[in-house]
């Protein structure tokens, strides 16, 4: 009787293993630590990927737009178009690859004291498993030394997650919050899934490390699936240090996109941060 | 309306007014960043931790015998320029105001990059 039972179970759990990465896409929008001094090329890297499990990465198409969002204590708001520092490249999972951009920032970019907050607006992606497309409005604030901006305002994303609480400054073990936007609108109970950046990115930007940081002993622990509250807002538990990407799903206006259904997410990119020894 | 009602509504108020003047004092400190233009000048952009702005205050260069070579107020952009000291060692002194001095060595301007 057990062992007729173990055997289903066994099956639906790798089922279940299996079905995650599909689940867990991820739009990474990446140029290492969230709080710098500025003053300084930045090497941004995207891809779109499982940054918890490291496969599948999957291929990007060129991007509808990249661009930097930068403000500082009372100054206004900057926009700056990075459409012109994209360039095409291969992006390394641990066994998979795909075609992914780089993206080398002038210095002069980050020399302005405050929040940048880093924008793409991916190509939607056709998931061949789910006859789908999946497009992910994606957002990484980084701040330069230590002056806070514009980190709390929407840039007008048709799928955004605003921060409630500054994407760059949280601790590990803290909580972070943010309100699900679909054109400026809150989104009440909207999907939500959270990763964790497992691997570390290679020097040069363009994979994965091999040897994951830690390693769930289920699954199910992947990808961290929630719901915002009534209200649109979700609150995201960050236990340990690193990058956490949170992922609301089809939350964005467009359902359709060349005759099939079409996902608009939006994911935000937050850094918490271990306490200094 | 009741004397203790009363009471509990100057109190709530009271607190909350200590909260509101006590709120921007808690997370105010001064923050200034230097870079070297590569054109023979030196940027300094400056403001407070808690994103309000440094417009008017004092920015002195002084050299390592405390000679000041330079001296201005941070301007409507946050910044102030000063020219590139010949001899690097220098302080950059920053006050906005009696409690708020900030000072940053000659090494700590961050050098020119493209």
């Amino acid at each position: 009787m057990r062992n007729m039972l173990t055997a289903p179970l066994s099956a639906l759990s790798a089922c279940a293993f299996l079905a995650a990465p599909a689940a867990a896409h991820f739009q990474v929008l990446h140029a290492g630590p969230a709080n710098i001094g500025g003053g300084r090329a930045l090497d941004f890297t995207l891809a779109f990927a499982h940054p918890f499990a490291g496969d599948p990465v999957m291929d990007m198409g060129q991007p509808q737009a990249f661009y930097l969002v930068r403000q500082a204590g009372e100054q206004e708001a900057q926009r700056v178009d990075l459409a012109e520092y994209l360039r095409p490249a291969t992006f390394r999972g641990l066994q998979t690859e795909a075609a992914a951009f780089t993206a080398r920032l002038p210095a002069s970019l980050t020399r302005g004291l405050g929040d940048h907050v880093f924008v793409l607006e991916p190509a939607p992606y056709y998931e061949a498993e789910e006859d789908t497309y999946i497009q992910q409005f994606t957002k990484t604030v980084l701040n330069v030394g230590g002056l806070p901006g514009n980190w709390a305002e929407p840039v007008g994303l048709p799928a955004e997650i605003v921060p409630l609480d500054r994407p760059y400054g949280v601790w590990a073990g803290g909580i972070f919050r943010g309100m699900v936007m679909s054109e400026g609108e809150p989104v009440p109970f909207a999907e939500v899934e959270v990763e964790y950046m497992n691997h570390p990115l290679d020097p040069d930007g363009l994979g994965w490390e091999a040897g994951a940081r830690k390693l769930p002993e289920h699954a199910v622990m992947e990808t961290i699936s929630a719901r915002a509250d009534a209200t649109g807002m979700i609150a995201v538990a960050l236990p340990w240090a690193g990058w956490w990407g949170i992922g609301a799903l089809g939350v964005g206006p467009e359902t359709e996109h060349e005759g099939k259904p079409l996902s608009q997410d939006a994911v935000l990119w937050v850094e918490a941060l271990s306490q200094p020894e | 309306m009741p004397i203790d009602r009363r009471i509990r509504t100057a109190a709530a108020l009271g607190c909350w007014l200590v909260a509101w003047l006590a709120g921007p004092a808690a997370a105010h400190s001064p923050i200034m960043a230097c870079y070297d233009n590569g054109d023979g000048s030196v940027t300094c952009e400056a403001g407070f931790s808690d994103g309000s702005s440094a417009t008017g205050a004092e920015v002195t260069v002084v050299t390592a015998q405390q000679r000041a070579i330079a001296r201005g107020n941070i301007g409507a952009d946050g910044t102030f320029t000063f020219p590139m000291p010949d001899d690097p060692d220098v302080e950059i002194h920053f006050v906005a105001d009696g409690a708020h001095e900030l000072t940053l060595f000659g090494d700590e301007i961050v050098p020119f990059e493209n």
